[in-house]
């Protein structure tokens, strides 16, 4: 009977004090905690058609009201960051602007509705979608820095009639060593390409060195702008790195990519030498010391 | 003879040290690749994210995972969420442990240092930049009185940080220390000033990877020192700290 008393208060106990802490999830009171999906979103529309997309803001800090814009964003530099500027969005581009409040461990769904008109020009809009936290209100009126967050999600537009928008290539970059140790030295390439277009595209290709094929990222690369390409390895974003062996004299390696869907291949080729100076190197010292220790040894013999 | 042969042996034994000196290291292959047990990449299939686009007239979630944008089909859009080579469940995600930094009571020559910790997980996105910018400098609040931005022992500002370890140098600044920060954030006494909004200093980046990544883990560390001739009063200002993917 005391037992089941005793468990009368215990189980309320475990439910009050253990079990919040067990299943709460990674919640930060005093925090600024957010995430937003997709973090990109590509679109290729006709004027006059209109899309509808959800973004996902998830609020894993405290309580919070959001803020939301769509606004211009350039390319910062060439790797794909990006610089935002103050220009906002097109009025074509729709979305609720009034601020909404944010709960701890809410989500919410954030539509945007892209309805260029009929004689809306055929170019790329490359905007970001930011969502502001409100400031925390200062109580204590001490000396202090009250914190924001912005995060965003880009969205690369490109407005088309017919889907096949201008677009071509240049090569700026397609470099390797010139000169590598055969079994020491790597061969790393080095991407940069440029899009000479009207429209952002991607590179779909390889680097192809003998019987060894390396995957070229499909990396964005806005109209006017240049961006260094880094490769595919075994399903992972990698350096465009030649595998590790030993290679004896030219080494040749073709980069072939086209962009998006056009049929036009754009070809450069990199060659490198490998030589084996670090085996000539120890030979060359081997011998150096047996001649030296032979000397050495006939050297007394001498004397006497 | 038996000396001669000792000596051989020695020669031998040298011989051989040197040897595997040189080839020793060869197994040791310089990995560059960027793996993580939460995302990977793949063909074609594309991360959906938070969406299938919608419209009035078309039936539209066939659009998505499309791998190449081509000719338009009868929907008159081609739409694509996500990044096309990287398939994570990770959605791009920014923290920071403080909503408010109070430094407390300044005293003259003393610093008065105080952290926060910032995360960003871009499992989902190609990488990621976060930058801040404050309002203005610490101010009161009628704007009589400024704590200026710190120029370091020397001289450092929004983009470049150089060491502030004088006590006689006066300011209000930061240091970053951990995953992904300026290389210029040489250790921790190496400070910046915060980019100036109202001096239209644009937002300077504390943050930049351009790799998948998730927990990139930074500690942001403020500093403020002030003289003995600083007018007394309560000095705030507002700092906003801007995380993005890359595209």
């Amino acid at each position: 009977m005391r037992k089941i008393q005793s468990g009368i208060f215990i189980i309320p106990l475990l439910l009050f004090t253990i079990f919040p802490f067990v299943f709460a999830k990674g919640v930060i009171a005093q925090a600024i905690s957010l995430s937003v999906s997709p973090p990109l979103f590509e679109l290729m529309i006709q004027p006059g058609k209109e899309v509808k997309q959800i973004f996902t803001l998830t609020n894993l800090g405290g309580d919070t009201t959001i803020t939301p814009k769509i606004i211009y964003f350039e390319p910062a530099d060439d790797i794909g960051n990006i610089n935002l500027t103050e220009d906002l969005g097109p009025d074509w581009v729709m979305y609720d602007k009034i601020p909404f409040n944010l709960k701890g461990q809410e989500k919410f769904d954030f539509e945007v509705s892209f309805s260029p008109s009929t004689d809306a020009p055929e170019i790329d809009h490359f905007l970001t979608i930011i969502f502001e936290t409100s400031e925390s209100v200062d109580l204590l009126n001490q000396n202090s820095s009250n914190f924001k967050s912005q995060i965003g999600a880009n969205i690369l537009l490109t407005i088309s009639k017919d889907g096949n928008p201008k677009k071509s290539a240049e090569i700026i970059d397609f470099v390797a060593p010139k000169v590598i140790d055969s079994l020491f030295g790597k061969i790393s390439y080095q991407i940069k390409l440029k899009n000479t277009g009207n429209s952002y595209w991607k590179p779909n290709g390889k680097i192809i060195v003998n019987d060894e094929i390396i995957n070229i990222a499909p990396q964005n690369i806005l109209s006017g702008y240049s961006r260094n390409i880094s490769c595919i390895n075994d399903q992972t974003l990698a350096s465009c790195d030649l595998k590790d062996r030993f290679y004896l004299g030219k080494i040749t390696a073709k980069l072939e990519f086209s962009i998006d869907e056009d049929p036009k291949i754009y070809q450069k080729e990199a060659v490198s030498y490998s030589f084996p100076f670090s085996i000539i190197g120890f030979l060359i010292f081997l011998l150096t010391t047996i001649k030296t220790k032979l000397i050495f040894k006939l050297w007394p013999r001498k004397r006497h | 003879m038996k000396y001669k042969y000792s000596k051989m042996k020695k020669v031998l034994k040298l011989l051989f040290t040197i040897f595997f000196l040189v080839l020793l290291p060869l197994p040791i292959n310089a990995q560059e690749r960027i793996e993580s047990p939460n995302y990977r990449i793949q063909f074609p299939n594309l991360n959906s994210g938070a969406g299938i686009p919608t419209s009035t007239n078309y039936r539209l979630d066939s659009t998505i995972g499309q791998s190449v944008a081509g000719r338009f089909t009868s929907a008159g859009y081609i739409a694509r969420a996500g990044f096309q080579y990287i398939h994570s469940i990770i959605p791009f995600s920014f923290s920071i442990s403080d909503i408010q930094k109070n430094f407390g009571v300044l005293t003259p020559g003393t610093p008065s240092t105080s952290s926060s910790t910032i995360i960003v997980s871009a499992g989902g996105a190609g990488g990621y930049s976060v930058k801040a910018y404050e309002n203005n400098p610490l101010k009161t609040s009628d704007g009589s009185d400024t704590i200026i931005d710190t120029l370091c022992d020397t001289t450092c500002s929004e983009t470049t940080a150089a060491a502030w370890t004088l006590g006689t140098k006066y300011g209000f600044g930061f240091n970053m220390d951990g995953d992904d920060v300026p290389a210029d954030f040489t250790d921790t006494t190496y400070f910046r000033q915060f980019s100036d909004a109202s001096s239209l200093e644009s937002p300077a980046t504390i943050m930049t990877s351009a790799n998948v990544g998730t927990a990139r883990t930074a500690t942001i560390t403020y500093k403020i020192n002030v003289s003995s001739v600083q007018p007394a009063g309560i000095y705030q200002n507002k700092i906003t700290f801007i995380a993005v993917p890359s595209y």
